[in-house]
């Protein structure tokens, strides 16, 4: 047996239950999300004469009921997705480090080895090696279900569940294994660590969250919400809407300190309302009403953009479990 | 009796120490978001009060109180998701290691031989945690319930069904469920990882089942209820229809436009087909409390169940 084999057997022997468990979670999870893709596509293909079914078409309206009422299901397998890299993360991660220490076995596994960090290496290559099969699984189902819910939709150009279809998955699951990893070495418990890790990933990825947004807002442009030709709003991501001055400052609806805001069919924003004319005071006139959005089209940058923060992220946690075990007594 | 009570808590300290702080969060967060929430609504309902809406504007006088209760109401969603899940947590991570440590560290033989029965060992073990799981659930769901009645659409009225898995002291005892499926679990597999995660697919399997049972009794229990547009009704909706005022025979909506009845000239002055009175076939608010006693019974019998598992797996496995 070589020596690459050995090592796998020995690390899938250790992690046996938290392996078979995401197995069969993602077994599961593909599973429904590939049966329901195909029964969407199979209603969709039965109704030639009706291309969109989330849209109002005469004579396609119970196609699209029953559409939509499948697809709303299939939806909250789109969620599940989104949780899946942060369970599948922890439950990976926490026990590499904690079961040594809390059946008093490290001791012995990290003696018999050259040194604890490449002890670690090992448990951690393996561990990671299972998280990212398993979520590019779950990556390619959902990307199947989502097209089949929205097939009208150019979803490589849409923010439309992002997160929950694509490679933001693994990334995020291997930040949540790094951080199982480095919880459990510190706790040294497993259920405990296991708790504190879920704590902990919801204070980390909730902040890498906010920070993010900031980030991506630097991609946003501005845009007027009446403009119906304006097409760059297809696949967009609204973040938010103020008003434009007549200086070009863009002001939150906020900022006006009358309480008061009447709005035109053009959009122009106004303070007073003109009782003998019926319509807005115009020496009252603010500003115009504006929609600040991310583009469709800068999906993929700012799907790789927390993709490699929150890689970063999970080598920051790997790099502290490994001081961790290090420094800390094997009991 | 206090002895085994403090060395019960202390063999999960840490667990406790974490969970209680998150409950602590949770019901924090939810009094606090409550609070905010009446404040601010408070502030623009005086606000709508004072500036009456001009003729033919669309746009709200108080638009600016929106934007700050937007924000509470996001904040409030993500404090119903810690009353659902601090609970089924606790619930968990309390019960899986009751039985569990003692026969992944082998001490289960040592602990059974110095007890006079390990059925009262177990329920020396159990009962603290227990509990805890109890009473800090009484308290998040409260804290949900005074929630779920600050949101700005209910405004001193009675939500219905609204929030029905975020509020109530029945999120107790469906902890309590948890706690018990976790006990069993843990007993019966030994491992307290392999536990959790079992415990976690038992709990969605349990949920998923009570959701459908309970679905089942409201829309069995739903009664047509006639609407008029004067008139507010709430509670849970199932459908509706059309009741002919003469007969008092039901047209479900599909049966109504089928015999033409939602054409044009068939339309009283109020827009209603003349003869007939517009019903929800629903289930009114004030039948909340009683599903709430038929669901406490159905997660009532599932923790008592489990318990019982729990202890008959303990009295004859091997302590190892």
């Amino acid at each position: 047996m070589t020596g690459v084999a050995r090592w796998a057997r020995l690390s899938l022997h250790l992690g046996r239950w938290e392996v078979l468990a995401s197995v069969a979670g993602v077994a599961l999870l593909t599973g429904l999300m590939l049966w329901f893709a195909w029964q969407l596509r199979m209603l969709a293909a039965g109704e030639p004469g009706c291309p969109d079914p989330h849209a109002y078409v005469p004579g396609c309206e119970a196609f699209a009921q029953r559409f939509q009422g499948l697809s709303g299901w299939a939806q909250g397998l789109l969620y599940l997705s989104w949780g899946a890299p942060f369970g599948m993360g922890l439950v990976l991660g926490v026990p590499i480090v904690a079961r040594e220490i809390e059946g008093r076995t490290a001791g012995m596994a990290w003696t018999l080895s050259r040194s604890r960090a490449g002890w670690l290496r090992g448990r951690l290559v393996f561990a990671a090696l299972v998280a990212v099969a398993l979520l590019a699984v779950v990556v390619l189902a959902s990307g199947i279900l989502a097209g089949a819910i929205v097939p009208n939709l150019k979803l490589d150009r849409d923010f439309t569940w992002i997160g929950r279809r694509d490679w933001l998955i693994v990334a995020r699951g291997l930040a949540a294994l790094g951080i199982g990893v480095l919880v459990g070495a510190v706790v040294g418990r497993q259920l405990p660590g296991l708790l504190a890790a879920a704590f902990v990933s919801v204070l980390v990825f909730a902040g890498v969250s906010l920070a993010m947004d900031r980030w991506n807002e630097t991609l946003a442009v501005v845009i007027d919400p009446y403009d119906t030709t304006d097409l760059v709003v297809e696949g967009s991501l609204g973040i938010g809407g103020g008003i434009e001055l007549p200086s070009g400052e863009l002001v939150s609806y906020a900022a006006i300190t009358s309480d008061e805001q009447y709005q035109d069919e053009t959009g122009a924003i106004y303070t007073r309302w003109d009782d003998e004319t019926g319509r807005a005071d115009p020496a009252s006139f603010v500003g115009w009403d504006r929609v600040r959005i991310i583009p469709g089209r800068q999906y993929p940058l700012v799907v790789a953009r927390a993709s490699a923060v929150a890689l970063g992220l999970g080598a920051l946690a790997f790099g502290g479990a490994t001081l961790a075990v290090r420094g800390r007594r094997p009991a | 009796m206090r002895r085994a009570m403090r060395l019960a808590l202390a063999m999960q300290r840490l667990e406790l120490w974490l969970l209680l702080g998150a409950t602590v969060v949770v019901v924090i967060a939810a009094l606090g978001i409550a609070w905010q929430t009446r404040a601010v609504r408070d502030e623009q309902l005086a606000c709508y009060r004072q500036t009456p809406s001009a003729e033919g504007d669309v746009t709200s006088p108080c638009h600016a109180h929106d934007l700050r209760l937007d924000p509470l109401q996001a904040a409030a969603g993500v404090a119903k998701v810690g009353v659902i899940g601090v609970p089924i947590m606790m619930g968990a991570f309390l019960g899986v290691p009751i039985v569990a440590r003692e026969l992944e560290g082998r001490t289960a033989h040592l602990t059974w031989s110095l007890s006079r029965s390990r059925r009262r060992w177990l329920l020396q073990r159990a009962g603290p945690p227990l509990a805890v799981v109890a009473v800090a659930s009484v308290a998040v769901g409260v804290a949900g319930d005074v929630l779920t009645h600050a949101a700005p659409w209910v405004e001193g009225s009675d939500p219905g069904f609204e929030d029905w898995w975020s509020r109530g002291p029945q999120v107790a005892v469906r902890a309590a469920a948890v706690f018990g499926i976790a006990l069993a679990v843990g007993a019966l597999l030994g491992r307290q990882l392999p536990a959790v995660l079992v415990t976690g697919g038992a709990t969605l399997a349990l949920f998923m089942a009570a959701f459908f049972v309970l679905d089942g009794w409201m829309e069995a229990a739903a009664e047509p209820i006639p609407i008029a547009p004067t008139t507010i009704v709430s509670g849970k909706i199932y459908g509706g229809g059309l009741q002919n005022t003469a007969t008092g025979e039901l047209l479900s909506d599909e049966e109504a436009s089928v015999a033409g009845l939602w054409d044009e000239d068939q339309l009283d002055e109020n827009g209603i087909p003349r003869g007939y009175t517009m019903y929800f076939l629903m289930v009114p608010s004030h039948r909340y409390g009683e599903f709430v006693v038929r669901e406490a019974g159905l997660f009532g019998a599932a923790a008592a169940a489990t318990l019982a598992i729990g202890i008959l797996v303990t009295q004859r496995r091997r302590p190892i």
